[in-house]
């Protein structure tokens, strides 16, 4: 049975990691190498590393961090920020990181979704969209969700999933930080969008929250930052994760019924 | 250097583990590209697209999957209960003989995630970022 994927997202700022509410208010939580030695040991599905930096200051990404990263990391790792080209989306691949994001570049230039795809190959190619809900829907923003694009989500899906994306992150800025619970309707939304595997990041705060997105959604990526970095409610910096235990009963409340053998 | 390949592998039988796309250079051709493969294991590599029972699924077949040794020596010794490994891939091995496959995992049916053929290996799956079921299977691959 291929499994719901519960994944850490670390964002880097200033060559840290940080946890932000709302998108702004940066909080120092730890060293990003260290983060990941201690997410190999709890054995996490999946790794997303965001460099919040790149994209706003219009720099290149950060490629010895993410050749450290890649090399220490034992679990798929997916790394964002700053990536605008074809070029650089396969030198991050020659790393040895499975998976690239793109946001910024995907809205502004949406055929670098098809170049990236057709460099290394669709299943690695992650395109983020950051929402906020507005009566007109989910609205797009790029740049940190400093700038609107006056796209809808609908759209932006339809076309990335056309021109070649493999997968669909989306980031609700509203919930950010909150641990509240995922936006389940944004979630809900995705799925009716897309046939491509999707992930969900922005406002889970509990094992329940990502219980009823699975439920919600099936087999998707539940996503959360503050969850896994914070502990308890002054929201003590301790990286965590769930344990083997816990993680299988979730999987199993899910599973469905086991087909008999001949 | 297909010459000092071949001669590697099918004259002088060092073993080879191909991974993902790697195991996929193992078949005779694919239809992702149009040259063949190195075809050292008979098999054709098609994409999910394409067949039937995965048609309705999402494509890429990614995340954590079970994995169903045919046997639990070689590759997978210890690996035969219960194991899980990454997979991120469009395209799919399928072998013209059935005793290469050497585990299958569940996609709307069965598929080959692991094939074997003497000295040549190949897994669909990612084992070095698959964990502890990854560390197991790369050792078992170095104790060959």
């Amino acid at each position: 049975m291929l499994r719901p994927r519960i994944t850490p997202c670390l964002l880097v700022h200033n060559g840290g990691l940080v946890k932000t509410v709302g998108f702004t208010a940066p909080r120092y939580v730890g060293d990003p190498l260290n983060a990941v030695k201690i997410f190999n040991e709890k054995e996490a599905d999946e790794l997303i590393v965001l460099d919040i930096d790149a994209s706003v200051r219009g720099t290149e990404p950060n490629y010895r961090l993410i050749a450290n990263l890649a090399v220490e990391c034992r679990m798929p790792l997916c790394y964002g920020g700053g990536i605008k080209t074809a070029e650089q989306a396969k030198r991050i691949v020659g790393l040895g990181v499975e998976k690239v994001s793109i946001s910024s570049a995907a809205i502004e230039n949406p055929t670098v979704i098809s170049r990236m795809a057709e460099e290394v190959g669709s299943q690695s190619v992650i395109v983020v969209f950051d929402v906020r809900r507005s009566r007109r829907g989910y609205e797009v923003w790029s740049h940190n969700g400093s700038r609107q694009t006056g796209k809808l989500l609908d759209e932006v899906v339809r076309s990335a999933e056309s021109l070649g994306a493999g997968e669909i992150l989306v980031n609700s800025i509203d919930n950010d930080g909150q641990m509240t619970g995922y936006d389940l309707a944004l979630a809900k939304r995705l799925r009716e969008l897309t046939s491509l595997p999707m992930t969900v990041l922005g406002g889970a705060g509990s094992v329940d929250d990502i219980r009823r997105l699975i439920e919600t959604c099936g087999v998707v990526g539940a996503a959360a930052g503050s969850l896994f970095v914070f502990k308890g409610p002054y929201r003590a910096v301790l990286i965590n994760y769930l344990g083997p235990a816990l993680k299988e009963d979730l999987i199993r409340r899910l599973a469905p019924a086991p087909v008999e053998q001949p | 250097m297909r010459a000092q390949l071949d001669d590697l592998v099918l004259r002088r039988r060092a073993a080879v583990l191909g991974v993902c796309v790697g195991m996929q250079m193992l078949a005779r051709g694919s239809d992702e590209g149009k040259r063949p493969g190195l075809g050292w294991i008979d098999g054709h590599v098609r994409a999910f697209r394409s067949w039937e029972p995965a048609r309705r699924l999402p494509v890429p077949h990614m995340g954590w999957n079970d994995v169903r040794p045919t046997s639990g020596t070689g590759l997978f010794r210890e690996l035969d209960l219960d194991a899980r490994f990454y997979f991120l891939h469009s395209f799919f091995f399928e072998c013209a003989k059935p005793e290469d496959v050497r585990a299958v995992s569940p996609y709307g049916a069965d598929f080959s995630s692991a094939v074997g053929h003497g000295n040549v290996h190949g897994v669909q799956f990612h084992p070095e970022k698959s964990h502890h079921f990854g560390t197991r299977l790369l050792r078992n691959f170095a104790e060959l």
